[in-house]
């Protein structure tokens, strides 16, 4: 019965564990969004015109990489000394959790170049040397249109980049894109790619997996 | 021999310290046993006895049996002043379980301790699982595929033989002892078939998968039931090796089926069909909200598991108390004052 007991105490570990590594997770995901919001306020145009993903990506990513850094380690350690007070058995297949690089963070990148760049130069002379057997899509027109806009506003004031920056949208798209790297990426919603919370989630099931097995 | 039993060895209540202990948090109830938090140590076995059985009666019978027995329970108050004593000592019952948070184990399919329910109790339990499995049909298409994939006339056929096995437990009371063993023997050995056939269809409905838990509960109370059944009659021939092995086994199913599950599984699960969306103070609001939903179904899953893996464990201590587990039974069967009896873990002074 004492071995039943403590595997339920185990079963309730990973409750919580896996319910607090989400509410951990998604906690700085609003924070990372917060910080996020405040950055976007002072970007222009030309930094996220064409790229605006890309942005979002290097940005969320950095600022969300910089806060688990420092916040999963004091997590799982207290996970670790949870679980082996269960039973001091289980010592051993807790400190599974504090291992270096338990939990893999997506690689922050530097956010893209907000100048005019060599893609942009050839993009340019694409769009002159067309021919009109290779002349782009129509849908591809008000991309450089807005392109066209960027540099003109790039010499313009910040009120006149502003201006351009709700006509086209960008600010919402940057919303957007930082929401959508927040979700897929961190917290795992619909991606395929193995998100941070995911992984902590398959550590701690595997972790109270082998807690179990050794209580049998 | 019962009746000196009970007031002596089984008390009608459980001691005021023990319960208070529970509410503090210094005991803890686990199944059918309260042990100290500190140490482990068990102070003490709850046992069902005959007066849970209307109790049982009503929470299986679902909100319009309910409604029907708070009917005919009103003109019987009116009419006798020994049934309203009898009615504030169920709500007084009620009180109590509730209070040691084992209403639902109580009273549902599970149990507590040894099962002593009659046939009828039984029977109503059993209809009450059944009734779980048949709304699942009607709740989603899958679902009804793959209960249609196990043969729903199969599954009625299983319930009815669970059925058949508790009349003819039930019956055995009234036989001659010899004879009464014999038949016990051949509910265990029908009961140990039916536990194995519920497992099989819970495993299946489950898949391995936590998305699948709700489907495959009514599946698992059944397990529970046949287990509970097995072990009631093997405890009734006095086979109290037997009973708790058997007892072991049922446990080891149960947990085999549901040990990996738990409220981060349901919740998680609950969570997805919110569609709320992460890194946003909704999301931490629907994991409020699905772990609220889901909280009740953990608890049954881990109290099953617990009640299961006690439920013979009072075997061990009648033994140190030279009582036979039939008269153990005899006497929670015969009570009839409180649904719950109490056995304390001390050997009582010479």
């Amino acid at each position: 019965m004492e071995l039943a007991i403590s595997r339920q105490a185990v079963a309730e570990w990973r409750d919580r564990q896996i319910l607090s590594a989400a509410a951990l997770l998604n906690q700085k995901c609003i924070e990372a969004r917060a910080a996020f919001e405040l950055e976007a306020e002072g970007v222009t145009a030309a930094e996220t015109i064409f790229n605006h993903s890309q942005f979002a990506k290097a940005r969320i990513d950095a600022l969300l990489g910089a806060s688990l850094t420092a916040s999963l380690p004091e997590f799982l350690e207290l996970a670790a000394r949870e679980l082996s007070s269960i039973d001091p058995r289980l010592k051993e297949i807790a400190s599974a959790l504090v291992r270096p690089n338990a939990v893999v963070l997506p690689a922050a990148s530097e956010p893209p170049p907000a100048t005019h760049t060599a893609s942009d130069a050839s993009q340019d002379k694409a769009d002159q040397d067309q021919t009109p057997s290779a002349r782009s899509p129509l849908t591809e027109i008000p991309a450089r249109l807005a392109r066209r806009a960027a540099r003109i506003a790039q010499g313009a004031g910040s009120a006149a980049d502003d201006a351009l920056q709700d006509t086209l949208g960008l600010k919402k798209r940057l919303r957007s894109a930082a929401a959508q790297r927040v979700a897929r990426a961190w917290m795992g919603e619909g991606d395929a790619t193995i998100s941070p919370l995911q992984q902590l989630v398959d550590l701690i099931d595997e972790t109270s997996h082998a807690a179990r097995v050794s209580l049998s | 021999m019962i009746g000196a039993l009970v007031g002596q060895i089984f008390l009608r209540e459980v001691p005021a310290h023990l319960l208070k202990g529970v509410v503090s948090g210094e005991y803890r109830l686990f199944g059918s046993v309260i042990r100290n938090a500190a140490n482990g140590q068990i102070a003490g076995y709850l046992q069902e006895a005959a007066p849970l059985a209307p109790m049982i009666m009503k929470s299986a019978a679902g909100p319009i049996g309910m409604v029907v027995e708070a009917g005919l329970d009103g003109a019987q108050i009116a009419q006798n002043e020994a049934i309203r004593a009898g009615v504030a000592r169920i709500e007084e019952a009620v009180g109590l379980l509730q209070s040691l948070g084992i209403a639902n184990l109580a009273l549902g399919a599970t149990g507590l301790g040894v099962s002593v329910a009659g046939f009828a109790v039984m029977s109503a339990k059993i209809d009450g699982v059944k009734r779980a499995v048949d709304g699942l049909a009607d709740r989603i298409d899958s679902v009804s595929a793959k209960i249609d994939a196990l043969g729903r006339d199969a599954v009625e056929l299983d319930f009815a033989e669970l059925k058949s096995l508790s009349k003819s437990f039930d019956e055995a009371w009234q036989l001659s002892e010899q004879a009464a063993a014999r038949r016990w023997h051949d509910v265990a050995r029908g009961a140990l078939s039916q536990q194995s056939r519920f497992e099989l269809r819970a495993d299946r409905v489950l898949n391995g998968s936590p998305q699948h838990y709700l489907e495959a509960d009514p599946f698992l109370d059944a397990v529970s039931l046949a287990s509970a059944l097995r072990v009631a009659a093997l405890a009734a021939c006095d086979e109290s090796m037997a009973a708790r092995e058997a007892a072991a086994d049922g446990a080891r199913s149960i947990e085999r089926l549901t040990g990996r599950l738990g409220l981060a599984d349901l919740s998680r699960e609950a969570l997805s069909r919110a569609h709320a969306r992460p890194g946003t103070l909704e999301w931490v609001i629907a994991q409020a909200a699905a772990n609220q939903e889901m909280r009740p179904i953990a608890l049954k899953i881990r109290q099953r598991e617990a009640a299961a893996i006690t439920r013979a464990a009072p075997l061990l201590a009648l033994e140190d108390r030279a009582i036979r587990p039939r008269e153990w039974l005899e006497a929670a069967r015969s009570e009839s004052n409180s649904p719950v009896l109490f056995m304390s873990s001390e050997l009582p002074e010479a």
